[in-house]
């Protein structure tokens, strides 16, 4: 019996090394056998959004030119920024390309984090590439990244509702956009006309950066001294003040409201109009599964204090290298797979991303399968980028505080702006 | 004998070698981040300048944190939310025992209705509260029309002033069963034969209540207290979820601050020196909680 027992033990004694010595000769082949194939490795990351058509390009470039992409995939997009970080603190190798957001590349840059792009991108490019998509990707001269989602915010109309009032021209100004509200609601056609993301958010500051810029308002001068206390920016902020209380043509939830709940408002059919991002709004608009207007909503031009000024805010995003990065070359041919005119029809054409280069908007084939890009063109024109300072994120949730304080009566426009121009100064001196 | 000592020491050592793995894994999660935070309160990382890199700063951290009128701010909203849940919530929770301690049928499904959103992850529960709220399809304000109290559908969470009680409510419904628990622990406890002896001495109701029950109960009162103190002292993820710090800054409590403070301005120096600075308000609560418990001779 005991000798039975010795023998079992020798043999799971063998077996065990046995098993051992295979697992270590596989992990000591393993990585020879990555080696052979050639391929070279970029690490990137990346929120939930457009998840399946990423991995695809990500194996056709794997096929087509060698390079495997890893991807860190995140429950949100702006999650991304806190790993980058840290990323660049232990020396900005971990992540070898992302998504950057514009309101990242003065930090990121002056940080120096980010590899320009200058001496790579060629001439056809440059003379191709939408003015704002490329302003968003730029910091003091240097190119960080070719577009990628480059959108800006559309003022979409629920075109039926203003036709049954008799309104079939969309409004130009801010006071048409009062009366035509004021109409709307008298007759009942929706409660409240229209709403805004102003939630104390980052989507508050956007709503903000584009109505300052229909009300000819400014943020800073080139020394980055700030001008947001005078001017159109005071107007912009009274007239939103007006909106809800005075003239009620604002959803009050509106300030608790960020895109998406404007968006789902728009799509019930509760509001007759509203600004949306997007590559094209009506996308999302005319899908049955999430929209009660299908087919009734259409893109006009941003309203202004004077039909002058019609401008909207842009949320340029681009394809950026870290400065750090082991394969540069690679790194590089991978953002113009990714965001080059080519890859960047791709994407407008598998999964509606918007795009940053004129000859793709102009090209006749994707105007017939977008007809809404014609319009959206002709808002390209006006379009602002919120400020591109290195201390945006601090200077951001300060400012949707202080424009909060206003839109909820604990202080006027003029106070709100007054103090947030002097928290601004403080933040720009202990930067 | 000298074997006895050499057994002893032996078992000593096994004993250090079966705790060694725990001591590390402790060390590794609790002692080294809490150094680590008290290192970084004495320095600025200059993430957003690394040009300028790290900075020791002394107290720089705690005295800039102490001259903001943003913390004191939300200081006393933090008071004010800790207030507020402590009498509500502990006043709740012991009607709700007091009800549940009856023998009645179905007890043991309502004990376990009640005690649902204690088991609710804190961000289901924001999610419930913030379809709740919802101003345009939100249950309260269907509830509250039908019942002809509102004429017209309100934003409770857009108005500074109803945005923290709504989040009061929110936070009570999920803290409150936790009370409950507990008091109908302490409950169970008391033996019945002083309230058979107080009837008959022709003791009411409330005196009973008064002279046998909440004696009895001070302990768990005084853990009530402590727990939900420190508990509410650190709420972060229901006012993050519903309302993040708006309307106008009017929910920004501690926690909220602590987090803008680190993750959305990186200055992680002076989010650490805020986070002692809430352990030392939190601890001194504590002790003053001790003593007053104390003179009551629990």
């Amino acid at each position: 019996m005991a000798l039975a027992f010795k023998e079992d033990m020798k043999m799971r004694k063998k077996k065990g090394m046995l098993f051992l010595v295979g697992f270590l000769a596989l992990a000591l082949i393993a990585p020879v056998s990555a080696q052979q194939t050639n391929l070279v490795e970029l690490n990137t990351l990346s929120g939930p959004n457009n998840l399946d058509f990423l991995l695809q390009r990500f194996q056709q470039l794997q096929t087509e030119k060698g390079i495997r992409v890893n991807v860190n995939v995140l429950p949100y997009g702006r999650d991304a920024v806190m790993k980058l970080v840290a990323s660049f603190m232990t020396g900005g190798t971990q992540y070898d390309v992302f998504v950057l957001d514009c309101i990242d590349v003065a930090q990121y840059a002056s940080a120096g984090w980010l590899y320009p792009i200058d001496d790579l991108v060629p001439e056809s490019y440059r003379k191709d590439i939408i003015p704002f998509a490329k302003d968003g990707m730029m910091f003091q001269g240097k190119w960080y990244g070719l577009p990628w989602a480059s959108e800006w915010k559309s003022f979409v109309y629920n075109t039926t509702m203003l036709k049954k009032e008799g309104l079939t021209e969309f409004p130009k100004t801010w006071k048409d956009v009062v009366s035509y509200s004021q109409k709307l609601q008298k007759d009942k056609v929706v409660k409240y006309a229209t709403a805004f993301s102003w939630a104390q958010k980052e989507c508050l500051i956007c709503d903000f950066v584009a109505l300052a810029a229909t009300f000819g308002g400014q943020f800073f001068d080139d020394n980055l001294n700030p001008l947001f206390n005078k001017g159109g920016a005071v107007d912009a902020l009274q007239w939103m003040i007006d909106s809800l209380y005075t003239y009620k043509i604002v959803d009050p939830a509106s300030l608790m409201w960020t895109e998406d709940d404007v968006m789902a408002a728009m799509q019930q059919g509760d509001i007759s109009y509203c600004l949306c991002w997007g590559g094209s709004p009506l996308v999302p608009m005319n899908n049955p599964d999430q929209s009660k207007v299908v087919g009734q909503v259409d893109i006009g031009l941003m309203p202004s204090v004077d039909g002058k000024l019609p401008y909207t805010v842009a949320g340029p995003m681009g394809w950026a290298i870290s400065k750090n990065t082991k394969h540069p070359k690679e790194a590089w041919e991978f953002v113009q797979f990714m965001a080059g005119p080519e890859g960047s029809r791709i994407a407008l054409e598998k999964a509606g991303i918007a795009i940053g280069w004129k000859s793709i908007i102009e090209d006749p084939a994707i105007q017939k399968k977008f007809p809404e890009l014609k319009k959206m063109a002709v808002q390209a024109q006006y379009i602002v980028n919120r400020p591109a300072v290195p201390w945006y994120h601090e200077f951001s949730s300060m400012l949707a505080e202080e424009l909060h304080k206003a839109l909820t009566g604990k202080m006027t426009a003029q106070q709100a702006l007054d103090e947030a121009v002097a928290k601004t100064l403080e933040i720009k001196k202990a930067y | 004998m000298k074997q006895a000592l050499t057994l002893r020491a032996q078992d000593r050592r096994l004993g250090f070698y079966l705790l060694l793995p725990s001591i590390i894994i402790l060390f590794a999660i609790i002692v080294y981040p809490i150094g680590y935070s008290l290192w970084l309160s004495f320095h600025n990382l200059n993430i957003n300048n690394p040009a300028k890199g790290q900075q020791f700063v002394g107290l720089q951290n705690y005295i800039d944190v102490l001259k903001s009128s943003d913390w004191w701010m939300s200081i006393l909203r933090i008071l004010y939310f800790v207030a507020a849940d402590l009498i509500v919530g502990i006043s709740l929770g012991l009607a709700i025992a007091l009800l549940l301690n009856k023998e009645r049928k179905g007890k043991g499904i309502v004990l376990a209705i009640v005690v649902f959103p204690y088991i609710l992850a804190p961000i289901v529960n924001s999610l419930i509260w913030k379809l709740i709220y919802d101003p345009n399809y939100g249950l309260l304000n269907g509830l509250l029309t039908q019942l002809g109290i509102i004429k017209d559908y309100v934003a409770w969470l857009s108005n500074p002033k109803l945005a923290m009680i709504m989040l009061i409510i929110a936070n009570l419904w999920q803290g409150t069963p936790f009370s409950i628990v507990l008091f109908l622990a302490g409950l169970k406890s008391i033996p019945k034969e002083e309230y058979e002896a107080a009837a008959i001495d022709g003791a009411s109701s409330l005196v009973s209540f008064l002279y046998i029950t909440i004696p009895h109960l001070m302990p768990i009162i005084y853990m009530n207290v402590v727990m939900k103190t420190i508990a509410t002292f650190k709420v972060f993820d229901i006012i993050y979820s519903l309302t993040g710090g708006g309307p106008g800054g009017s929910t920004t409590v501690v926690g909220m601050l602590i987090y803008k403070e680190s993750f959305e301005y990186m200055k992680f120096g002076q989010g650490a020196a805020m986070s002692f600075l809430l352990l030392i308000i939190v601890l001194c609560f504590v002790i003053i909680y001790s003593r007053m418990f104390k003179e009551e001779e629990l």
